[in-house]
């Protein structure tokens, strides 16, 4: 039985820590709680690592408890319903599967994507960038640019909008491509 | 109509943004249920908030400085134990060595150390309540429950003990992981039901002092608390009825097919009595069904119904049998002769 010891520890963590990031962050939706209940849960796993079962998956585990504190985090701040849940199909914890195949896919998103906010109106791509790219929260983006909530919603909402008619066809591909798997 | 889209066009963007309130999720969900259309845009949006994110995520994490954030909170953990491992070797000759004031701070770590430890070691407790429906929830050895609506049930946020307790009023479903180091427990009452990797319905409801546990798969062990002695072994297929006033349990083979319908969907009908397919499906559906004194008592059904709605199966009910269906004020009524 290999221990878990600190260098593999730093391999699994290097390794995993972005698309556990991704996982949480589809159940909680807040970027900076996302970031700390996944180093809670690599806190516990390094507290367990004499304990834990190396021939477990490791990665498996830590899904399964990040996914599980997920739903409590969401539980604890009121923001809990069944029916989303359910819609977005979050009960399927494996989600991590989808940051691992596609780094090719992954740069020419990335372009893409760079692309189509560069194409927004200045205020709106600036409202854009530091919600998704900076974690602010509309409270603190109407502070620092001196405007008021409301038009950091309504910037929001446009930017989403246009963001969601660039990437129309690369979404079609995309659950097309989730359909096949389910037949 | 175009300001009505705009509005929801909004809530969509503040819902996938985190922004919501818990009551605009409540009518976020509300507007979902209304059209398939609403869906398919919820869909899209989330969708391109899911790029959004994962470019996010791949762009704007710098994996060093998370690593040296970790670094540093592992290797804070690390030399705390190291202290306390190190103090236990000392011999009480040290006391008496030219540095007091040495031992005395290293007692001091250790004993900070070990504050730290005992409060970090008592797990939190979780509590779900499925208040408006059924409710799935994992648990955090990737076990599944299904809660009926209205159970309650209690565990904690690690499993760390010896066994995984959790504690069930009402009705449950379980699907367990399989673990022989650490065997799962339910405790419902005075009564403990452990199971190795397993799937059973436990239903602590049936009147106020009886508990049915009825099993799917695998092998489960039915016991009073502190009497794991006497124990009743349950096989697939059958049920145990455990009386909690005389302290008795017996076991029989599961004549219910649909004991967990209300779970999977699928209720099986052969040659059942109309009153028991009302009771199957009052608790399936949780509507309140009543039957006329005109039906006959030898009505019999046989049937399969598979995720069907209430309505369907009602419509099936009556042209099959031949009877009058009406609904009103919620409660369904059931009329006829019954062929």
């Amino acid at each position: 039985m290999q221990q878990l010891n600190r260098e593999r520890f730093e391999v699994i963590f290097r390794t995993e820590f972005k698309a556990l990031c991704y996982l949480a962050q589809k159940v909680v939706k807040d970027a900076e709680a996302a970031r700390e209940i996944v180093q809670e849960a690599f806190v516990n796993l390094w507290e367990k690592r004499d304990s834990i079962d190396q021939d477990r998956n490791i990665r498996s585990y830590l899904a399964t408890g990040i996914y599980n504190r997920s739903l409590n985090w969401l539980r604890d701040n009121r923001k809990f319903n069944v029916s989303l849940l359910e819609l977005e199909n979050l009960s399927d914890s494996s989600g991590i599967e989808s940051l691992d195949n596609d780094h090719l896919a992954e740069t020419e998103l990335h372009e893409l994507i760079q692309k189509s906010i560069n194409e927004l109106p200045e205020k709106c791509r600036e409202v854009f960038v530091l919600s998704r790219y900076e974690n602010m929260k509309y409270k603190e983006i109407a502070d620092q640019l001196d405007i008021s909530v409301k038009t950091v919603e309504a910037q929001m909402s446009k930017a989403l909008q246009h963001l969601r008619l660039r990437l129309a066809d690369y979404i079609r591909m995309i659950m097309l491509i989730i359909l096949t798997f389910k037949q | 109509m175009d300001e009505n889209k705009s509005y929801y066009d909004d809530l969509l963007t503040r819902y996938f943004l985190g922004e919501t309130t818990p009551e605009e999720i409540g009518s976020l969900s509300e507007w979902l249920s209304r059209d398939p259309l609403n869906i398919k845009l919820f869909d899209e949006y989330r969708q391109t908030w899911l790029l959004t994110v994962k470019d996010a995520v791949s762009s704007s994490i710098d994996i060093d400085k998370e690593w040296s954030v970790m670094a540093e909170k592992i290797d804070q953990q690390s030399s705390e134990s190291q202290v306390t491992r190190s103090l236990r070797k000392k011999s009480p000759i040290f006391l008496l060595s030219t540095s007091w004031k040495v031992a005395a701070s290293i007692i001091m770590l250790a004993v900070i150390a070990a504050i730290f430890y005992y409060t970090t070691l008592t797990p939190n407790m979780v509590e779900v309540y499925a208040e408006n429906g059924n409710l799935e929830q994992v648990l955090p050895d990737g076990s599944v429950v299904t809660l009926y609506r209205g159970s309650t049930i209690e565990y904690p946020t690690e499993f760390q003990k010896k066994e995984r307790r959790v504690t069930l009023v009402g009705e449950a479903f379980f699907k367990v992981t399989h673990d022989p180091s650490q065997p799962f427990l339910v405790s419902g009452n005075d009564v403990r039901i452990k199971v190795l990797g397993t799937s059973f319905n436990v239903n602590t409801r049936e009147d106020d002092n009886t508990i049915s546990v009825v099993l799917s798969t695998g092998k489960v062990s039915l016991f009073f608390k502190k009497n794991e002695s006497e124990q009743l072994i349950l096989n697939p297929g059958e049920k145990a009825l455990i009386h909690t006033d005389k302290k008795s349990m017996q076991k029989s083979v599961n004549s219910d097919p649909n004991y967990n319908a209300w779970m999977t969907g699928t209720i099986t009908f052969n040659n059942t009595n109309l009153k028991e397919v009302i009771a199957t499906l009052e608790k399936v559906y949780q509507a309140k069904i009543m039957l006329s004194n005109g039906v006959s008592d030898d009505c019999t059904l046989t049937a399969t119904f598979n995720h069907q709605s209430f309505e369907e199966v009602m419509q099936v009910i009556s042209m099959t049998l031949d009877l009058q269906i009406t609904t009103k004020d919620n409660i369904t009524t059931i009329d006829g002769a019954c062929n």
